[in-house]
């Protein structure tokens, strides 16, 4: 069975060439081969360099795990898969995660994007004050007091 | 896991193998934006609405005071997720009702509702009606019953044509299906816990979901044979019993691929599941019923008589014993 490379291109110009089954985890990809010359380089745009490096270590970390058990569910795989995917969002810091989540939407890789909004929700909003929140995302507050205290009374139940 | 980053990419592979994720040389790293910077409220607001969806509606809503860019986001989030069950604070009934005023989104992929009957009892049915106008695709309602014996689950509730995913517990409240029909013509996957269900009840569902291909019933008691002829399309069956649920003790489930059976305490006969091929049973015994090794051998090897025809069979079993 030959394996097929995909030379893909960061917008900071960092070439990547990898496996097409690793590039297909993306549904955009597809659409920017085309058929009578896909040795050529696919260019991103919007994706820097060292996400994409992320983007690439993920999907190859998913298709190896996809071939490795025959097409059905192991539940130990699908177990070591998540722990994978916990610490690989864990070491990534919060400027990386936006731009993964951006790159994830633009590539169409569902699963990832999934991750990713999960990981943002979890993590930096679940659970924690308003106060807390703005912190974490360096959210600027821009109400005055009263709008503050105007929005959070149409729905106060959710504040106590 | 850092090793796989090795194989077969040729020439690139050098540049991103070694610790990008924590050195990082690049470029754009100049001055830290991790510090500082607010990421997400640049982000679009298809992509809150994605994040805010995995939350409870109470953190959702929480997002409005954050600044005002977010004060219009969360009444547009696809999703609403009430739970309630283990609050100090619950909120009055009313309260939701203004919160549901102000909930813009046409559409809704999910709507969770936990809450204890005896609290929201007039208005449960409301919020059901609510979600269901919006074209809901996910429902998942766990209605605790607090005492109160009175409930049944409002007629409209059986007839819909948007719900993909369906999870009831009602708390050993009866399923009580209305004696029309049930029509769920987009229902794939119905999940059951606790519910009281009469065979014609079963019977009336799967008439009514022509695309099911997943059902599942925890701790449905009352149903001592489980016949699933009913429906063409199931695919998946999974069951879970417990010494006050041991429903059923007969399956007949010809069509079925994939049977899960756990914690069942009284046997359980297969009377026909030849279409099977992949099974989990998980059989757990007390020795209250007084089961001998004997008992038990005959009926796994009449269980595993059955199962000719599975490529992947999953046995797990548990023996309580007490003197």
């Amino acid at each position: 069975m030959s394996k097929k490379n995909i030379v893909l291109k960061s917008s900071n110009g960092i070439i990547f060439e990898v496996e097409e089954a690793v590039a297909l985890q993306s549904e955009t990809i597809p659409y920017m081969i085309e058929d009578d010359c896909a040795n050529d380089t696919i260019p991103l745009a919007n994706v820097t360099g060292d996400i994409l490096a992320l983007v690439i270590e993920y999907c190859k970390k998913h298709v190896v795990v996809a071939d490795g058990d025959g097409g059905g569910s192991s539940s130990s795989s699908q177990e070591d898969l998540k722990n994978w995917d916990a610490q690989f969002m864990n070491d990534l810091d919060q400027s990386k995660i936006f731009n993964l989540l951006l790159a994830a939407d633009f590539l169409n890789i569902k699963t990832l994007f999934d991750l990713t909004c999960q990981f943002v929700a979890d993590t930096m909003i679940k659970g924690k004050s308003v106060e807390e929140v703005r912190r974490t995302l360096n959210i600027e507050k821009d109400y005055t007091s009263e709008e503050e205290a105007k929005a959070r009374q149409e729905n106060e139940w959710a504040f106590k | 896991m850092a090793c796989d980053c090795g194989n077969g990419d040729g020439a690139t592979t050098a540049l991103r193998s070694h610790g990008h994720r924590h050195e990082d040389p690049i470029i754009e790293e100049a001055g830290d934006p991790s510090k500082g910077v607010d990421s997400i409220s640049s982000l679009p607001d298809e992509i809150l609405h994605i994040i805010l969806s995995s939350l409870s509606t109470k953190f959702a809503i929480r997002t409005s005071i954050l600044s005002k860019r977010w004060r219009h986001v969360w009444p547009d989030t696809p999703s609403l997720s009430f739970d309630w069950r283990t609050c100090i604070h619950k909120p009055k009934a009313d309260s939701i009702n203004k919160t549901l005023d102000r909930y813009t989104a046409r559409k809704m992929i999910s709507f969770r509702l936990c809450a204890s009957m005896k609290d929201y009892m007039p208005h449960i049915d409301r919020w059901i009606e609510f979600a269901m106008s919006r074209d809901v695709e996910n429902m998942s309602l766990n209605l605790d019953n607090g005492g109160d014996d009175k409930y049944h689950v409002p007629d409209f509730f059986y007839t819909n044509n948007s719900v993909k995913q369906l999870s009831v517990d009602l708390g050993y409240y009866g399923l009580r299906i209305p004696s029309s029909s049930v029509s769920w013509t987009s229902l794939k996957k119905l999940s059951l816990r606790n519910c009281k269900l009469s065979r014609e009840c079963i019977d009336k569902i799967l008439s009514g979901c022509p695309i099911l291909e997943s059902l599942k019933l925890y701790f449905c008691n009352e149903l001592r044979v489980l016949d699933v002829r009913k429906s063409q399309s199931l695919r998946t069956l999974e069951i879970d019993r417990s010494y006050w649920a041991p429903s059923p003790t007969q399956i007949v489930a010809p069509q079925i691929h994939c049977l899960r059976l756990s914690n069942s305490q009284l046997p359980c006969t297969f009377v026909d599941v030849s279409s099977l091929t992949e099974a989990s049973l998980h059989i757990c015994f007390s020795s209250t019923k007084k089961l001998t090794a004997d008992f038990l051998l005959d009926m796994f090897l009449k269980m595993l008589d059955k199962l000719q025809n599975v490529d992947k069979l999953t046995f797990g079993a548990s023996f309580l014993l007490h003197q």
